[in-house]
């Protein structure tokens, strides 16, 4: 082995992604910004013609961080190809109370959250009233935003193959399978967490009539955890995400690749790192098929 | 392979083990399971008295 720096040194080839300073856009009808976070692959700095596959992870920095570490590990361990994940949320200064954003960023107008009876009544007992929400979702305007504003955006910035994964949990997942239905073909890949609402179910149910195929790779993750927890009940989060899931399937899209799991022993939050790495390894399958194996 | 760490555990009162065994899982994609269920056991004494969220 040669020492390093002396003649016939090797380069070193980089096994860590690399994280940007974090970046700030504008929406379209927005009067505030949100955070963009980036990670670019180990091989970005070294390999200039190569451009790369897209993770879009939802809120923010709280699962940024997660999401590329996870991506970071199974890159190394060849589980997945090389991927550029950008994380888009409310700005990190603003904290939790900015979480409050995603509200209004993930549900686009005539989401229902809850459903009348037993989850509507639980929900206003409990003091979460979705209504005063209603004139603000704009969760479409974001989908518009991240389409047409940041993709092309980002794209002159970093080496993005038009290759685009939409990744959420809860309310992000609520808002990916919503992207899946309102806008065909703007992404490829989806991972879905724990979530849709009333509305995705009916644009489901919509998408079936006027189309006979969904060309689409969807992972879709749950947790046993959820069904015992009443709040959650009362969103109907794992019902409604398993009538999803069973829905897609029972329409036969020939180029639908779904694959759902239930996660025993998880809940809510510790659900997404296994929905993160199972998802990222179903929908990127057909890309890792002759990645090198490490022999671990 | 499984290996024991520690075999003194009915006799040790400073030791709180726990060992869990993942199915579905390889040696790379146990990780993110056992940093994240790791995490939560090493740290359950001090998470005790933090608030809970509503999810």
């Amino acid at each position: 082995m040669s020492g390093s720096g002396g003649p016939g040194a090797r380069t070193a080839v980089p096994y860590a992604m690399s994280w940007e300073e974090p970046s700030y856009a504008r929406a379209e009808g927005y009067d505030y910004d949100h955070e963009i976070l980036v990670a670019l692959p180990p091989s970005y700095h070294v390999a200039p013609d190569r451009s790369y596959p897209v993770v879009w992870s939802m809120d923010g920095a709280m699962t940024f961080a997660v999401t590329a570490g996870v991506a970071n590990l199974y890159i190394v361990g060849k589980r997945i190809p090389e991927i550029i994940v950008v994380g888009v949320g409310h700005r990190s200064e603003q904290g939790m109370l900015g979480l409050a954003n995603r509200t209004f960023d993930l549900f686009p107008p005539g989401s229902v959250w809850s459903d009348p009876g037993l989850g509507d009544e639980y929900m206003k007992r409990m003091g979460f009233t979705f209504e005063m929400s209603r004139p603000f979702l704009t969760g479409d305007l974001f989908l518009d935003f991240l389409v047409e504003q940041l993709r092309p955006s980002l794209g002159e910035r970093y080496r993005m193959a038009d290759d685009h994964t939409l990744w959420g949990h809860s309310a992000g997942g609520g808002f990916a399978s919503y992207a899946l239905l309102a806008r065909p073909g703007a992404f490829g890949r989806f991972i879905i967490g724990s979530g849709t609402n009333g509305l995705t179910i009916d644009l489901e149910a919509e998408y079936a009539k006027r189309h006979d195929d969904l060309d689409a790779r969807v992972f879709i993750g749950m947790a046993d955890g959820e069904i015992n927890h009443t709040p959650l009940c009362a969103q109907r989060l794992v019902s409604r995400t398993t009538l999803l899931a069973e829905n897609l399937r029972l329409r036969g899209y020939p180029s639908l690749d779904l694959r759902t799991r239930f996660y025993a022993d998880r809940d809510h939050f510790t659900s997404m790192p296994p929905i993160i790495g199972d998802g990222l390894q179903h929908v990127y399958a057909d890309l890792i098929e002759d990645l090198p194996k490490p022999n671990w | 392979m499984v290996s024991v760490l520690c075999d003194t555990k009915p006799f040790c009162l400073l030791c709180d083990l726990r060992t869990r065994l993942y199915t579905d899982r390889d040696h790379f994609t146990v990780m993110p399971l056992i940093i994240a269920n790791g995490l939560q056991h090493v740290y359950a004494d001090l998470i005790a008295d933090l608030p809970q969220l509503p999810w």
